[in-house]
């Protein structure tokens, strides 16, 4: 299972990028860095992550630095497989 | 093929459901299929998709049942008094109502959205036994879309700093100990949150008749999730035959403005016709 392409998936079908994430480096800033991620993309972007891999993410799990980069996002899914396994 | 529609309230055990009926005009339909749409807003901004899917069914030979619980929808009720439970009482007088209307000859599906799948095993264990299942993009747990719908509520605070936000797991404690709660303009109850929330969907063991299943993906190549996959493993795994297939679309449910996805409707309605064929065959035989 390919993960960061999974979360890529998830970021283009939420914020309706039409396949820019998948030119998207780790180190690319999401919040303050990419314009569609409002707080109400946030809480969907929750929601199709916990639906695609199967997983329950508390709120007391994310803050800022959660959404930081595509790197932290995806470091933040890997874990969270990690932690189900 | 002519289609035959009708609007119409059907009477249910707490007031009457509104809903809408296509089927072929001038034929017997080989296949009888009773929608479960997806729950709150998502029902609504699927509305257009799922009529416009709904027409073509019937035009390809299938009679289809539209059905808005009570509570929801342009059914008599308030959101706040809907729950779960009383969905599943509303699907099996529809059932009933299409079984009257065509007796026992049409192959009996359940068209899924969403949360509409959560309501499946239960109507596959009493009022529905042997119907196939067409599922689109299922919701497979009610727990995770509780939390969906209480996330919404609580989107402006998810990224502030920790000390001043709630939590859903807040606004959970709040239903659960009995206080009703406004989400996204809909009133949910203590009793629509724990009902919800113990539903799971997934295929029951044993089960023998159809399974189509779809997930749609923006991007391509369209992959299904990991969690559709591993659900699908383990009911293969039990016998039950599955024909499963990511599809690229828009998430029509979700999206602001008003989305179809063609390819959706075609491959469903190339799944009906896997059955009509067979339907054709039983029929001759008998003849």
């Amino acid at each position: 299972m390919d993960t960061r392409n999974d979360v890529l998936t998830v970021l283009d079908d939420v914020l309706s990028l039409k396949g820019r994430s998948q030119n998207f480096p780790d180190d690319m800033r999401l919040m303050n860095g990419l314009p569609e991620l409002d707080s109400m993309a946030v809480a969907n972007i929750l929601a199709a992550l916990e639906e695609r891999f199967g997983f329950v993410i508390d709120d007391d799990e994310i803050d800022g630095s959660t959404f930081e980069t595509i790197g932290s996002l995806v470091a933040f899914v890997r874990g969270k497989l990690k932690a189900a396994r | 093929m002519k289609i035959r529609q009708d609007a119409f309230r059907l009477p249910v055990g707490e007031g009457e459901c509104f809903c809408l009926y296509r089927a072929p005009a001038d034929r017997a339909p080989a296949a009888a299929v009773l929608h479960l749409p997806a729950i709150g807003d998502e029902m609504n901004k699927a509305r257009a998709m799922t009529a416009q899917a709904a027409r073509a069914f019937a035009a390809h030979g299938c009679a289809v049942l539209q059905i808005d619980w009570i509570g929801c929808g342009d059914s008599s009720g308030e959101h706040a008094q809907t729950h779960p439970l009383l969905w599943l009482e509303n699907a099996t007088r529809a059932l009933e109502w299409m079984r009257r209307e065509h007796g026992d000859n049409a192959t009996e599906w359940l068209w899924c959205l969403r949360g509409g799948a959560l309501l499946a095993p239960a109507l596959l264990e009493h009022a529905a036994p042997g119907a196939s299942l067409l599922l689109w993009q299922p919701v497979l747990s009610g727990a995770q879309h509780l939390n969906h719908m209480l996330r919404l509520k609580l989107a402006g605070t998810l990224i502030d700093a920790r000390d001043n936000r709630s939590s859903t797991k807040v606004l959970r404690e709040r239903l659960l100990a009995g206080e009703m709660l406004s989400v996204g303009g809909y009133e949910i109850s203590p009793c629509f949150a724990r009902e919800l929330e113990a539903m799971t969907f997934q295929i029951p063991s044993g089960h023998r008749s159809r399974v189509v299943w779809f997930e749609l993906s923006a991007s391509a190549p369209a992959s299904l999730s990991p969690a559709a996959a591993a659900n699908i493993d383990g009911a293969r795994a039990a016998g039950t035959e599955i024909i499963s297939c990511a599809l690229q679309g828009p998430g029509f449910w979700q999206s602001v403005e008003i989305e179809h996805c063609e390819a959706l409707i075609a491959e469903s309605i190339a799944a009906f016709a896997l059955d009509l064929t067979g339907a054709v065959s039983r029929n001759a035989v008998v003849l």
